[in-house]
């Protein structure tokens, strides 16, 4: 579990940089990614769903980095993007992949499906959190389209 | 904003700011991810402009400076003319992180990643290669998105053929060492993007957005299957 969360900052903290996070917010970045490589590994550990492991540290890593932009004042992305790297389905997808390249299509379906099945649970678990987010602590701003006002 | 990787619905609001900033009367804008459309009513006339975006990178610290120079400017703070200015400085300042630091991000986040995914470390130090090389194409302009999609599909090639030798050479497992190199080109912010777009009912955006997600998913699993089916060609398996 700690291993999971320390492989988890280390990843956010580096892809951080990828995507250009200023200096400053590198180790917020991080601490997202320990977050959710934790979350995971703890929901995995008292047995649940694969899905519901996912769903439930990309709770954890959107709530913190809604927080985070909060404190910051700075787009949730900042945080939120680092934060998800370890739930990437990267090896669902090439063992589908490898399925169909062998010709077993049956399970290059099944795990197809599985692939979509769990980047579905990441982007539920993030417009959870946002909608949420949005209408117990909405940003300054008004979100939304409001009507420019006229200025004579 | 989009061109530092902001998604369509942020970069209408930081439109929609700047113009009650600028107190410029009613302001419409449409943002999709290949370009925006705005157009400007006031008491001197109505004027609509149209800028395509055509190449897109993820840069979240320019996404960050921009947000907070339309917020700047909602509040009055800036002027048009000092909006300019801001922003041209934006874009002459040195890239904050270089390219050994760069590689050097690409190694642990690939390795990293692989570990997280139960690699052995082998595995981890194999990914890192991928990650070192899915880097270098990375950094290359590639242009229009046909560029963009065959250096995407190289990489995924590159890193394909990474696996397979770690996995007929050491007898590591070939998924954790694609997965972990291909990791950092993940189209995440596209994605979530997709998701906002999505939830605030801007389904055209969504669809555009969605459509780039899958292409360069396309893109990467393409290259990866190219190598693989290489390699099972010629024995392994």
């Amino acid at each position: 579990m700690l291993a999971s969360a320390l492989a988890g900052a280390m990843g956010a903290f580096a892809f951080a940089v990828l995507i250009r996070v200023p200096r400053r917010d590198l180790f917020l970045a991080a601490l997202a990614g320990l977050l959710s490589g934790f979350v995971y590994a703890a929901a995995g550990a008292i047995g649940l769903h694969d899905i519901a492991q996912v769903l439930l540290a990309a709770l954890a890593a959107g709530g913190l980095s809604e927080i985070l932009a909060r404190l910051r004042r700075a787009p949730a992305t900042v945080y939120l993007m680092p934060g998800l790297i370890p739930l990437v389905p990267g090896l669902l997808a090439y063992h589908a992949m490898y399925a169909l390249l062998r010709g077993d299509y049956v399970m290059g379906a099944a795990l197809g499906v599985e692939t979509v099945y769990w980047a579905a649970a990441i982007g539920v678990g993030i417009a959870l959190v946002l909608t949420v987010s949005r209408a117990v602590a909405p940003p300054r701003a008004p979100a939304g389209n409001p009507p420019a006002r006229r200025e004579q | 904003m989009l061109e530092a990787g902001a998604e369509p619905y942020r970069t209408e609001e930081a439109v929609e700011r700047a113009g009650r900033g600028f107190r410029c009367g009613e302001i419409q804008v449409f943002v999709t991810p290949p370009g925006l459309f705005v157009s400007i009513e006031g008491p001197g006339g109505h004027e609509t402009g149209v800028r395509r975006v055509r190449s897109r990178a993820t840069d979240l610290g320019r996404l960050s400076s921009l947000n907070s120079v339309a917020r700047a400017a909602e509040r009055g703070d800036l002027s048009p003319q000092e909006c300019i200015q801001a922003i041209a400085g934006m874009q002459q300042a040195p890239p904050p992180y270089g390219l050994g630091t760069d590689l050097l991000a690409g190694a642990v986040a690939s390795s990293a990643y692989a570990w997280f995914i139960g690699a052995t470390h082998l595995e981890a130090g194999l990914a890192a290669l991928g990650g070192v090389f899915t880097i270098l194409m990375r950094r290359r302009p590639a242009g229009r998105f046909a560029g963009r999609f065959f250096l995407l599909a190289a990489s995924g090639f590159a890193v394909g053929l990474v696996g397979i030798a770690g996995s007929a050479l050491w007898h590591q497992s070939a998924g954790e060492i694609v997965a972990g190199g291909l990791v950092v080109l993940v189209p995440g912010l596209a994605l979530t993007g997709v998701l906002r777009d999505l939830l605030a009912g801007d389904f055209l955006s969504a669809a555009a957005g969605g459509l780039e997600v899958l292409t360069v998913a396309g893109a990467l699993a393409a290259g990866a299957a190219l190598a693989v089916a290489a390699g099972i060609a010629l024995g392994w398996n």
